[in-house]
Order: C-alpha cells, then structure tokens, then sequence
C-alpha cells in the first residue's frame, strides 16, 4: 500500500519550547488515521507542519508522494484541511465563503456541496458570524470534503457538532474510505477515535508513544468502571483478575481500573448486587497512563 | 467577485472604498469651492499667512505665502500635500495591514493557504487590490480637479493634475507597501498597524520641521512627503525622478513582504 503521509524525524521547536520531537510515522493510503492525545499535545503542530503553515526545525513530511515544503501547492490541491481551531470570514455568507474557496481551488463544487449541505442540515444564505459554533464546524466539514480531495487532514473534526450530525459525519467518513480516500483526523476523545478509524497514533507533549492498531489499543486502554454494591465487596475479589490494574474501594463503592475488555470483570461483578454501574471511558489520560508511565514516568 | 484572493480584498473593502472616495472628493470640491474667495482677498490672507510662523506653512506644504495663494499651491495645502496624501496613505496602510498580519489575526490564514494557492501569489494579490484601489481613490480626486478646474478658474493643466495625483497614489503606496512588508515580517496586525502609522506620522511631521530646525533637513530628504513636495507635480508637472524613486521603493518594500512571509511560521 502506498504512503499518504510519511513524517521522519519531525521535530518543530518555538524557540526553545518543543512543539514536537522527532516524530516517525506513516499513513497509508486509504485508511482512516487516528492522531490521538490530550490538548497541547502537538496535534496541531504537526498538521501545521505537513501542510506547511509551520517549518520544522528539521525532519521531512513526505504528502501523496510530494514534499511538504517544495510541492506545498501541488499538495494543497489533493488535501482538504479542516483547522482545528476553526476561524472563518464572518462577513460572508456560508454560500459566498464555499463558492470563494471552490474559486480558489478551481473547482466546480455545486453538486457536491449541495449534497453536504443536505446531509449536515447547513443554512448557507445567513452571514457566518451569525452561525452556531456547531454550524461554523459544519461549514468547515463541507469545505473539507467539497473537492473530494485524496487526503482529509481534519484537526479535531467533531468539535461542537450533535450526535446526530456526528452520524452522519461519519457516514462520510466511510464513504470516502470505501472510494480509497485517506482520512487522518486529531482528536482528544478516545471513544471516537476507537469508533471511526483503523490505526492511531498516541502523542503526547511533542512525542509518539504509540502506532497501533486500532483493536491492538483497546486491549492495551486502561478503562474504569465504578460500581456501587449493595453490600461492601472486597478489592481482593477484582485483584483476581489478571487484566485489573487497581482496585478503589471507598464504603460500598468500588473503582476498577482494568485493561481489554470490560466483560470478565462485568461477569465477576455480576455475582454479587450491583446497585449502579458508571463507567469512565472517555478520559485519555487514564486511558493511556500505561504508555504515559513509558514515556518519562510523570503522569500529568 | 469572489473568484481571487484579489477579487475578495476589493469585495471586502467595497463599502469603506466608498467612504473614503466621497470623503475625498469632498475635501476636494470645498477647497476648489472656496478657492475664489481666498483669490479675492489674496491680501488679506497673505498678511494673515504672513503672521503665522514660517513652520505653520511647511506643514501646509509650501515654502512662502505666495506659493500657497496660487491655485497648486493653495490645493497642495489642503489636499495633496497635507490632509488628502494622509488619508489615502491611512487607506493604503489598512489595506497592507489588513493583507497578511490582519489575516493571520483573524486567524483565517490558514484556511486560506490550504487552498492551492502559494504565499508569494496571496501577497501579489493583496498589493494589487491595495494599488487597485488606491488608484481608484486617487482617480477620483483627480477627476474632481478636472471637472472643478474651469468652473472656478484655476487654470490648472489637465496633464499636471493628472500628474500630481499619481504620485499621490504613490506616496500612499509606500506607507501601504511599507505596512505590507511589516505584516509579511512579523504577521502581528497591532505591532504592523503602530509601526506603519508611526513612521508615516514621523515622516510627516519631519517634513514639516525640517523648515524649522536645521538637523533635519537631512532625514527631512528620506520622508516621501518631502519628495513630492520638493517637485510640486501640481504646478510644474511629474517628477521623472520622483517618481522613480517612489516605485523602487514600493517594489523593494513588496519584495521584502513577499520573502518575509515565504520564510516564516504562520499564525494558525
């Protein structure tokens, strides 16, 4: 399979602030690419740096084959790009910004636009500073798939859309997977990333902790499940479990932080009277605390 | 309208070009309109001129009373040379602010450069939409002129005022060009706007009192005030030389925007 995005040695220093350190990855061609890690983890950073609105202070991005600094245009012209923090031309209509950047691309965008339109329910004729923050990500989402570009490079894409939105953001996902699209998107909420791609990546404070594939992590994610007895239950009874962590227990509530699946713990629970079950997902950084332990043994 | 990064800084500047243009053309047509009158009582206002310190005359923009009570000299000191050279240089240094540093300000760059078109085409097009409508601008004084002109009897040259206000435009073009290149160096809008506006106040009134206080007259010869003073396009016709000067200097201050924002991070 051919590469749609390969970084070596990636590194982007402000000064002498590490944005990012020596990043080696490759993208292939037709997948969709997770880019997981906490706010200020150098997401950005290194979308900014492929598509060169930033200059690594060394390393290479190679893009479809093309130099991330020689070929920027060329490159420009196969990517759609939605910013991560999304600032647009308030004085402009959604329909007037769409049609200046189809403009700006050369490309005839109407059918295409009107489809998304329809399918993430976007009013165009109104001024976009008057759109929702949810609205100005749908406009961003369109403008990012309206030239069905060969790469999507989308930072933090679901940002401030509804669940019913979301859907239908990843339907299109798909779409452009099953045609042999890439999608590389960021984000900082695991659940998504493990729902929607094929292979992430772990970054945190300027380093790759991780490229795996997407099962591959969840066996490793640390998840927690809180459960509240009936009657106290002993630690020792979950400490049985190779694949628990730690085990919490504060009166008749008990904390479980485990890794892979959730099942043989839930079995194990299930033996005594479970009063509420609560489980705690979505925290990346108690997720990966394992592979943050790896990196410099401080846990932020 | 919105088919460039060009077409787009005109189409977001359409209603202040209107403003500025009717502001203009306003201050011209009053100090056309009051001309006759000062002609009528010439002098009286020469022994009032005459009153005032010498200082006073260099910042309307002539060196003694009788250049000021002439036709030139008179709209020279109201327009070209003093109020309308520093409005249309507040338009061109907007617009130069406004093309990179308020771009990235606005923290649309971005988006923007995501498209295919490169940083060297994005400031290309954003000069040419500042001369675009500076010119415009610059125009319509000058077409005020001509239609005033035999209606109050200035006995101006068409050719002259034609003359006088193209190097308005650009005068104003080196302070635009100036904040251009600022913005494409630093990209912050504030830090763009203070320098720009500053050294076009600093040059201004350096002109103004090189008149007055001797060690000036050096730095008063870099101001570009200076220079289109020096050769009163309005009375005499265009400097060749000027003018030559002005367009090195815009194109040196383009370029170095140009390689500024090739070289550098942006703001995202």
């Amino acid at each position: 399979m051919a590469a749609a995005i390969i970084l070596e040695g990636l590194t982007k220093y402000y000064g002498s602030t590490l944005g990012i350190e020596d990043l080696d990855l490759e993208v292939h061609e037709g997948e969709i690419f997770g880019f997981l890690g906490p706010n200020g983890a150098g997401k950005s950073t290194t979308i900014s740096a492929i598509l060169d609105f930033i200059r690594p202070t060394s390393g290479t991005a190679t893009v479809l084959g093309l130099d991330s600094r020689r070929d920027v245009v060329a490159i420009h012209r196969l990517v759609g790009y939605l910013p991560g923090e999304l600032a647009m031309y308030g004085r402009m209509t959604g329909r007037e910004l769409l049609g200046y950047l189809a403009s700006l691309r050369n490309v005839n965008a109407k059918a295409e636009i009107a489809s998304l339109v329809a399918r993430l329910d976007l009013d165009l004729d109104r001024k976009i500073h008057t759109y929702s923050s949810g609205n100005r990500q749908k406009l961003g989402l369109v403008q990012a798939f309206m030239h069905r570009p060969r790469l999507l490079i989308l930072d933090e894409p679901t940002g401030g859309l509804d669940p019913i939105v979301q859907r239908e953001f990843y339907s299109l996902l798909d779409e452009a997977k099953a045609e042999g699209r890439t999608v590389f998107l960021s984000s900082h909420i695991l659940p998504e990333v493990e729902r929607i791609t094929d292979r992430a990546a772990i970054i945190r404070k300027g380093q790759l902790m991780v490229v795996a594939e997407i099962n591959e992590l969840k066996q490793q994610a640390q998840r927690r499940v809180e459960f509240t007895f009936a009657e106290p239950v002993e630690p020792e009874v979950f400490l049985s479990l190779s694949t628990v962590r730690e085990v919490d227990v504060v009166a008749r509530t008990v904390m479980v932080t485990f890794a892979g699946s959730v099942d043989p713990v839930l079995k194990l629970a299930a033996r005594y009277e479970v009063e509420t079950i609560v489980s705690h997902d979505g925290d990346l950084e108690s997720a990966f605390l394992a592979y943050y332990h790896e990196g410099d043994g401080d846990a932020a | 309208m919105l088919h460039s990064v060009y077409g787009e800084t005109i189409w977001s500047r359409r209603n202040s070009l209107a403003l500025y243009v009717i502001g203009l053309g306003l201050l011209v047509g009053i100090t056309v309109g009051v001309y006759p009158s000062v002609r009528q009582d010439s002098e009286a206002f020469a022994q009032l001129l005459e009153s005032m310190p010498r200082g006073m005359l260099s910042f309307l923009g002539a060196s003694d009373v009788s250049e000021l009570l002439s036709p030139s000299g008179f709209i020279n000191s109201r327009v070209n040379g003093s109020v309308g050279a520093v409005v249309l240089a507040i338009l061109a240094i907007s617009m130069g602010t406004a093309a990179i540093a308020g771009e990235e300000d606005r923290r649309t760059m971005d988006l923007l450069l995501s498209t295919p078109i490169s940083r060297r085409r994005v400031v290309l097009e954003r000069f040419a939409a500042m001369v675009t409508l500076v010119g415009v601008t610059a125009a319509a004084v000058a077409l005020v002129m001509i239609v005033a002109n035999p209606m109050v009897d200035l006995e101006l040259s068409v050719a002259n005022i034609v003359a006088s206000n193209f190097e308005l435009a650009l005068l104003a073009l080196v302070f635009g060009s100036f904040a251009l290149a600022v913005g494409g160096l630093t990209g912050t809008r504030g830090l763009t706007i203070g320098i720009a506006a500053g050294v076009t106040v600093a040059t201004f009134f350096i002109n103004g009192l090189a008149q007055l206080v001797d060690w000036l007259e050096g730095p008063q010869k870099l101001t570009p005030f200076y220079w289109l003073q020096r050769s009163d396009p309005l009375g005499t016709g265009l400097s060749i030389e000027d003018t030559l000067i002005m367009v090195v200097v815009i194109a040196a201050f383009l370029a170095i925007a140009v390689w500024g924002f090739e070289r550098r991070d942006i703001s995202v």
